[in-house]
């Protein structure tokens, strides 16, 4: 049994709380009482929120469609290989103007700055935005 | 933020306008509640609906959707024209008061009233509160952003801060409550078409030299399009293809209909997320992303505080953070991308963004810095504009009121405006499936007025049909007096009654932010 | 009694840590928990973890059981049973109370097996409190600062030494392994402990008159109070997550694909609006009564059934809560408004006994289902089906005894519920069960066909009084499917139909099509010293039928009022309705009864979501007479 602080996933408020880990399974939270924004407190998503990680519904390995419009699992080799050849032929094709990439608010400022890497600096497109304004 | 939210405890007026914080922020409405019942704090808030902070405000004016800027202008006006303007701070931080007085003049109470539905003296009565206080506070969120004068309501509360003196000062400012954990994070790191990494102009020689050594010469550094730009194209044909992480545009965007043409019409879509969203349905390739829990990394929450994400268990199946597939895309397109692990990468961030500098994961081991933070000796920032504004003086700037963009009519005569719940969190991918939050509310629906129930056959709890200009839908309706009369408000969460179907695309010309705040609607019960 | 110096109590938990799985607090990156023993994090410098205790003997998720049908339904008991033996140092008085609650709570009338394996492996170490946190009030209800009750050792701090004392049997297995470390000592040391405790009283910042707060509360029940906090209250949870005597569960189905799955059971808390929703949407609890029930459980119901303080005065839910909601200041408040002599409104709430159960010599664990299957399904009405269910063990039938008043039925994969039992015991080789189509469980079970499995548990609850309505005149009202549950008394009646007086049945529905049993109210109507009448909303050609209320039909049955029993299954609002007339034809409301059976999850008086003031729907009911009905908070 453990016990593991991190940053909630959810509103831009940022508490932190301890995730209570038994068997590599989230069972609960335990909030972190000298926080300067939560304080020892929580919302409600933050008590209750994490029981979706371990859902049957979680996407569990990378997925392509094929020509009858179903996807099927792949590899990680398949699926980076596929997507790189794909893109480099778009970009060929088109030009770089023609990609664009959406970045997630969810995702933590590390995969942010990678986004933004991979745009301008491998797509070479400026084509860059993320859900901010929703 | 350009303050701190625990400096909220201790303002004396406190204005919210466009944020029903109780439900959106409650953390922050600790503070706010904290503020009134232990220091007296008078709390003004401005709202369509009469959310449950109102409980404890001294004034609550129910503004019309879409009707923000002529109410800040009132304000404004009353401000100038009752001579509660703070001299001293007008005249040595600021700029461009003379424009801006003539400007404000047409604001009278009166001529505001009529626009926004708020009686003149209420106006008076905000104004007044929050300009004789020692420490006052705005707060917002998306309720004035997400429309066609998103930016200039925005200036106007710049305005209403530099005009009383309440800004640079602790427990003063304009706080924006950002909605997402890491919408912060995503801006300073540069995830906008149009600036570098730590809103860096794309223009200058120098900060272009240290990103092309980074990057490599041939980077893009040129000013690209938005997301709603994005989808415009791509319905036209202009985007081939698009990467899409951690968001679902067919719940989230505005005007189902559109976002569906979009997707449907690309060569090539790359969803990379934790759950088959709707969006992802369109997708060639799906990659397995992990959640929040599962990986390490930082995010910057609304007050600019950079704090640690820890992995708390190991990735469900065979999905993999986020971090690792970029970089094996990167990879595979030459890119260096030889990171051990999220810390490395924090190490080029702060490299190459001024504000990160100082911040390194040992430093937020315990408790997290609030940027600008520039070198690692020194901590960080609790409030901003202490001295001078980040372009030196102020600039009171000129805001004319327009009113939105959809206008109702005969045929739609309810402006519906969209918004959130308490238990559910954007397209309800994680919060639908966490059994809690779902229980609460399983299904969507629709708010509205009494009086306007009665006129259209709405009874409660029933099924109603919504009808907008782009589409309609079928979702239950709740009778509350909460909706002012002439308005209905649905949360956007649920993708089988999607309200974006209804919503439509009009956007802020500077931010293109969509108008979500406002469309015309009918209603009618469904039998 | 021992002592024990300070300075040896690292080497006194280093030898335990050799034979038990020891927990203690632990600062983790700034907050102190409960947390497995490691010397770098171990520290006594602490108040109280936010977290209680309770956290592991009641576990925030556990697995209850596990299924699968791969042709065959099985059915496996998750394991609980491998515990080691673990210490859990460094608990407060409030938690070492709560322990003991917590034990009278789950193990005794039916005995929760997961919780009660799960005690039995661990021992409560206490450390007695010499400074109180700032919102700390056990001195107000009477449980701190030292332990009195629930701990198995505790440990006084006094001077440089530790106080050791024993607090059970089980404690002595504790002293064995460190006896070199201690000194045994006498009672004159415990001058020097009392002395210390006054001083540690004095230290408390809140205090709040406690006496006699279930009277005060009886008589505030209306207080204004209750829709300011509603006001502010956001749900969050966090109250409840934080209290140490908060025992609330709800049941969860997992399943991970088609053909297996498991049933788990969370913390869940009343502050969650939907907690009391029942399926079709019906909640007892509105945003008002919701704030006020948790404070009169802490301060008042608890005490008045189990004889135990509900609230033992640790202060975490004033720590944790984001609307700054307190249950000291709400408790004054309460108290200022108290006047002695204020008439009091509401029917005083009756005595009761909690009623014991022989379950657990019939199955091994509680909340594991046995396994059962449809045989036929037969569509009574539009919306209401009836299913032919038998176990699939058969001498399950064979050692069958006829008792409470309804099954918790399982859809693996989807969840539980509550079904009236509308047969008799003289029904003893398979069961049949009326189920409306109302949500998400019922509408999956609508779908299942003959040759589909189902779990069983149960029988639970209260039934009707058979032997004391012997003799009388009895009234049988049963509203579209509310004639399910009392069709089970009618059956009997009628298999003794001599040892009764006058039967006659009332079947209430909007039209004809939604009465369940129609050919059962058709032969009932052709035996003599039974009647049958309907009354319908619409009229029907298929039977002769009074369009209109139930009421219409009393004045003329020729009852002897006096001595009859009536028994009416109906929506609250008709059953107050049809009640008020029956009370003016000169019934004792004593004598009708009623079953209220709202939102009953467990089944065993346990998870929480059917208790309504001090009872339990599913163990002190669903049978309730109308007085009892009428005492209860009218919150179901």
């Amino acid at each position: 049994m453990k016990k593991v602080l991190t940053t909630c996933g959810y509103c831009g408020c940022g508490c932190n709380f301890y995730v209570d880990i038994r068997n590599n399974e989230v069972i609960g939270v335990t909030p972190k009482q000298d926080h300067p924004v939560s304080r020892g407190r929580l919302c409600v998503k933050g008590w209750q929120g994490h029981s979706f990680v371990n859902h049957p519904d979680r996407l569990r390995h990378p997925l392509i469609k094929h020509e009858d419009g179903y996807f099927k699992e792949a590899t990680w080799k398949e699926a980076i290989e596929f997507t790189a050849k794909t893109l480099k032929g778009i970009i060929s094709r088109h030009g770089g103007d023609s990609v664009g990439v959406f970045s997630s608010a969810r995702c933590t400022n590390e995969e942010n700055y990678l986004m933004v890497k991979l745009t301008r600096a491998a797509l070479k497109t400026s084509n860059i935005d993320h859900c901010a304004r929703l | 933020m350009t303050n701190s939210i625990e400096e909220l405890s201790s303002a004396d007026a406190i204005f919210i306008i466009g944020s029903n914080t109780s439900e959106q922020h409650p953390l922050i409405a600790m503070r706010i509640i904290e503020a009134v019942k232990k220091n007296n704090a008078r709390l003004l808030i401005a709202d369509p609906r009469k959310i449950p902070l109102t409980e404890f405000a001294e004034a609550y004016a129910p503004l019309t959707p879409g009707t923000n800027l002529a109410f800040i202008n009132g304000m404004l006006n009353v401000i100038i024209t009752e001579e509660l303007i703070k001299e001293e701070f007008v005249n040595s931080r600021t700029e461009g008061f003379k424009e801006f007085k003539q400007s404000i003049i047409k604001y009278t109470p009166e001529a505001v009233s009529e626009i926004t539905g708020v009686d003149a003296d209420t106006i008076r009565t905000f104004a007044r509160i929050y300009a004789k206080a020692q420490k006052g506070s705005i707060v917002y969120a998306m309720g004035i952003t997400q429309h066609v004068t998103g930016t200039m309501n925005v200036s106007a509360l710049a305005n209403l801060a530099m005009l009383t003196g309440h800004i640079g000062r602790e427990s003063t400012g304009v706080n924006p409550l950002r909605g997402q954990n890491n919408v912060q994070g995503a801006c300073d790191m540069g995830a906008l078409p149009n600036v570098l990494p730590g809103y860096q102009p794309l223009n200058d020689e120098k900060i272009l030299e240290k990103f092309k050594s980074s990057w490599g010469e041939a980077s893009n550094f040129g000013n690209g399009m938005t997301a709603s730009q994005m989808m415009e194209e791509a319905a036209k044909g202009g985007i081939k293809s698009l990467y899409i992480l951690g968001e679902n545009p067919m719940v989230s965007d505005p005007d189902t209909q559109h976002v569906e043409e979009a997707l449907s019409n690309l060569e090539f879509l790359v969803v990379q997320d934790i759950f088959m969203t709707e969006t992802a349905r369109f997708a060639h390739v799906i990659l397995p992303a992990t959640s929040y829990l599962e990986k390490d990394g930082t995010f910057t929450n609304t007050e600019r505080r950079v704090q640690r994400v820890r992995k708390a268990i190991e990735p469900v199946g065979d999905s993999k953070a986020d971090w690792e597939i970029i970089c094996m895309l990167l990879k595979a397109f030459d890119c260096y991308a030889e990171y051990e692990s999220p810390e490395e990468i924090m190490d080029e961030i702060r490299a190459l963004i001024p504000s990160y500098a100082g911040i390194t994961y040992n430093r937020i081991e315990r408790v997290g810095l609030q940027w600008p933070c520039p070198d690692i000796m020194r901590p960080g920032t609790a409030f901003l504009h202490k001295d001078r504004f980040s372009r030196g003086l102020g600039r009171f700037s000129i805001n004319e009121y327009r009113g939105p963009g959809e206008a109702v009519d005969e045929e739609f005569p309810l402006i519906m405006t969209t918004g959130r719940i308490q238990h559910h969190y954007h397209t309800g991918t994680m919060t639908r499936r966490s059994w809690a939050l779902n229980r609460e509310y399983p299904h969507g629906f629709i708010e509205i007025n009494p009086f306007d129930a009665e006129r259209f056959g709405v009874k409660s709890e029933r099924k109603v049909k919504v009808t907008s200009r782009r589409g309609s839908l079928t979702t239950t309706a709740i009778i509350t007096s909460k909706v002012k009369l002439g308005v209905v408000f649905m949360p956007f969460h649920f993708g089988e009654e999607a309200a974006n179907k209804l919503t439509n695309r009009n956007f802020d010309p500077v931010s293109q932010i969509p108008e979500l705040k406002v469309c015309a609607v009918k209603i009618e019960g469904v039998s | 009694m021992y002592l024990i110096k300070s300075d040896n109590l690292q080497a006194l938990l280093d030898k335990w840590s050799q034979s038990f799985k020891l927990i203690v607090p632990a600062n983790e990156n700034g907050s102190v928990m409960f947390l497995p023993y490691e010397k770098d994090a171990f520290t006594m410098d602490y108040i109280n973890p936010c977290m209680p205790a309770k956290e592991f003997l009641f576990e925030q998720k556990e697995s209850l059981f596990n299924w699968k049908i791969d042709g065959t339904l099985h059915i496996m008991r998750s394991n609980t049973n491998k515990l080691e033996d673990r210490i859990i140092f460094g608990v407060r008085a409030c938690d070492a109370y709560a322990a003991a609650y917590l034990d009278r709570f789950y193990i005794e009338e039916y005995r929760d097996t997961n919780y009660a394996e799960r005690r039995e492996n661990s021992y409560i170490v206490a450390v007695n409190c010499i400074n109180p946190g700032k919102n700390c009030f056990c001195t107000s209800t009477g449980i701190g600062p030292f332990a009195k009750k629930g701990y198995d050792l505790s440990f006084t701090p006094l001077g440089e030494d530790y106080l050791v004392e024993l607090g059970s049997q089980k404690g002595k297995k504790l002293i064995e392994p460190v006896k070199h470390l201690l000194t045994e000592t006498s009672d004159y040391i415990l001058a020097e402990k009392e002395v210390l405790q006054s001083i540690v009283e004095d230290k408390f910042i809140r205090t709040v008159n406690l006496l006699n707060m279930p009277y005060v509360m009886e008589a505030t029940f209306d207080s204004g109070i209750w829709k300011e906090i509603s006001k502010a209250c956001i749900g969050c949870t966090g109250c409840t997550n934080v209290c140490p005597t908060c025992t609330c569960f709800n049941i969860v189905e997992e399943q991970p694909c088609y053909n297996e799955g498991c049933r788990v059971r969370c913390w869940d808390s009343c502050q969650s609006d939907s907690f009391t929703r029942n399926a079709g949407n019906h909640n007892p609890r509105n945003e008002i009564s919701r704030v006020r029930y948790r404070i009169y459980d802490k301060l008042k119901y608890i005490e008045e059934r189990f004889q135990y303080k509900g609230c033992t005065g640790c202060g975490r839910c004033i720590e944790v809560c984001p609307s700054l909601i307190d249950i000291i200041e709400i408790a004054s408040k309460l108290k200022n408004e108290y006047k002695v002599g204020i008439e009091n409104k509401r029917k005083k709430a009756g005595s009761f006994e909690i009623c014991g159960s022989d379950h657990h010599e019939r199955c091994e664990h509680i909340y594991t289902p046995q396994a059962a299957i449809i045989k036929d399904i037969i569509q009574e009405t539009r919306d209401i089906k009836r299913f032919i269910v038998e176990y699939e063990d058969k001498t399950l039938h064979d050692n069958y005894k006829f008792m409470g008043q309804f099954f918790e039925l399982t859809i693996f994969g989807v969840g539980e519920i509550a079904i009236s039992i509308p047969f008799g015991p003289s029904q003893r080789d398979y069961f049949d069960f009326c189920v409306k189509k109302c949500g998400r469980v019922t509408n999956a079970m609508h779908e299942l066909k003959a040759g589909d499995k189902l779990g069983l548990r149960g029988p639970f609850g209260k039934g009707f009084p058979y032997e004391e309505m012997k003799g009388r005149d009895i009234l049988i009202i049963g509203s579209g499917v509310g004639l399910a549950p009392v069709r089970t008394m009618i059956v009997r009646i009628i298999e003794n139909l001599k040892e009764f007086g006058k039967l006659v049945i009332i079947a209430s529905a909007t039209s004809y099509e939604g009465l369940v049993y129609k050919e059962d109210l058709i032969k009932w109507s052709d035996i003599e010293g039974v009647g049958v009448y309907y009354a319908l909303s619409r009229h029907t050609d298929k039977v002769q039928a009074h369009v209109g209320y139930i009421n219409d039909l009393l004045p003329n049955l020729d009852f002897d009022w006096k001595n009859s029993t009536s028994i009416i299954c109906a929506s609250p609002r008709r059953i107050k309705a049809v009640a008020k007339d029956l009370l003016s034809l000169g019934m004792e409301g004593k004598d009708i009864l009623t079953s209220l059976e709202t939102h009953m999850r467990c089944g065993i008086g346990k998870c929480g979501h059917c208790k309504v003031g001090n009872k339990y729907m599913c163990v002190d009911g669903p049978v309730f007479n109308y007085d009892e009905m009428l005492a209860l908070p009218q919150e179901f």
